[in-house]
């Protein structure tokens, strides 16, 4: 996987990071995590993808391509999480991250689709890995709080 | 009369089949049914969508003595115009921004699809307001705002859609429609 997309992915997920760690005795290790599961958590997914998708094991390209565009519907959930924090004052990133997340997900499993992949692998996969990925979240942010 | 029945079910049956077609695949649903719906079902959509949004908003703050009965009927009554008014307004600047990027289309269809993007708006709405009534919970933020955020996944499907599927102005755009409705929500209704 390309390194610029683990980077756009680490930083995207700082945001909520940052965001979190206003209210948080413990915000240093959000941020922190935040910038792991940036990181591992789309290396995951691209993984899952490969395994699930005959398409994206023929050419990797497609997996690369499918990430990236999932990646790239994050981030209007980022700006606007950042304008209602800072402008609105409502502390609610959590909610803006499920959302982005599933953004997402449906994203790459409209690309894939595009390309022929199977409901399964290019669909349920990534909304799983969305739906996981918003439970891990929210779990660690209870948890330090 | 079965007739009747039949026709009254096939419309409901539409109308449920649009919401959550659009919820789920709304490339699809552009692509196969856009043209066979009528603006009265697009604005209904969005429309209904963003009064029960307000009405929510109008119970969790009469709930709390910040507003009264009447106040709330007309906060429900501002969703409409926002959910209506406000949804084509917004879908006209994406649409000037479509046009902008080169992309020839027809304002209407624009609008129409735009107005369908609120389907998720409508689910969660639905959603929060029996919470609202069945459990005195304050449902606007958790079930309205989650709503506004889910139908940016419909809004990018259409703009990408109206875009012949380039990302980076779907991207751009989706943003600025969703900052549009976001802050258009909390001056008139959110931050009262």
């Amino acid at each position: 996987m390309k390194q610029q997309t683990i980077l756009g992915a680490t930083l995207l997920f700082s945001v909520f990071g940052f965001l979190a760690a206003i209210d948080h005795e413990a915000g240093w290790l959000l941020v922190i995590l935040s910038l792991v599961f940036g990181g591992v958590g789309i290396v995951v997914l691209q993984a899952l993808l490969s395994k699930y998708n005959e398409i994206v094991r023929g050419n990797p390209d497609v997996g690369q391509g499918a990430v990236r565009q999932g990646l790239a519907f994050f981030v209007p959930f980022a700006v606007l999480a950042i304008v209602s924090d800072v402008v609105l004052g409502w502390h609610a990133a959590q909610v803006f991250f499920s959302a982005g997340l599933s953004a997402i997900g449906a994203s790459c499993g409209a690309y894939l689709m595009a390309k022929g992949a199977s409901k399964i692998g290019g669909f349920v996969v990534p909304m799983a890995w969305a739906f996981c990925g918003s439970a891990f979240w929210m779990m660690m942010t209870v948890a330090l709080s | 009369m079965n007739t009747a029945i039949d026709t009254d079910t096939k419309r409901k049956t539409s109308f449920i089949g649009v919401v959550f077609g659009m919820m789920a695949a709304p490339g699809q649903v552009l692509q196969k049914s856009l043209s066979q719906i009528s603006w009265g079902l697009a604005l209904g959509v969005s429309g209904l969508a963003f009064l029960l949004f307000f009405l929510q908003t109008g119970l969790d703050l009469m709930r709390v003595g910040r507003m009264g009965g009447e106040e709330v009927v007309l906060l429900s009554a501002l969703g409409l115009l926002f959910g209506t008014i406000g949804v084509m307004l917004v879908g006209f600047i994406a649409w000037a921004g479509i046009q902008g990027l080169g992309h020839k289309h027809v304002l209407p269809d624009v609008l129409r699809a735009f107005a369908l993007a609120y389907s998720p708006t409508l689910v969660y709405a639905v959603c929060g307001l029996v919470v609202n009534l069945a459990l005195e919970w304050n449902t606007a933020v958790a079930f309205g705002v989650t709503g506004l955020l889910w139908a940016l996944n419909p809004i990018s499907a259409t703009i990408r859609h109206f875009c012949e599927e380039k990302t980076g102005p779907a991207v751009v755009l989706t943003t600025l429609c969703g900052l549009l409705m976001l802050i258009g929500w909390a001056f008139l209704g959110g931050a009262q």
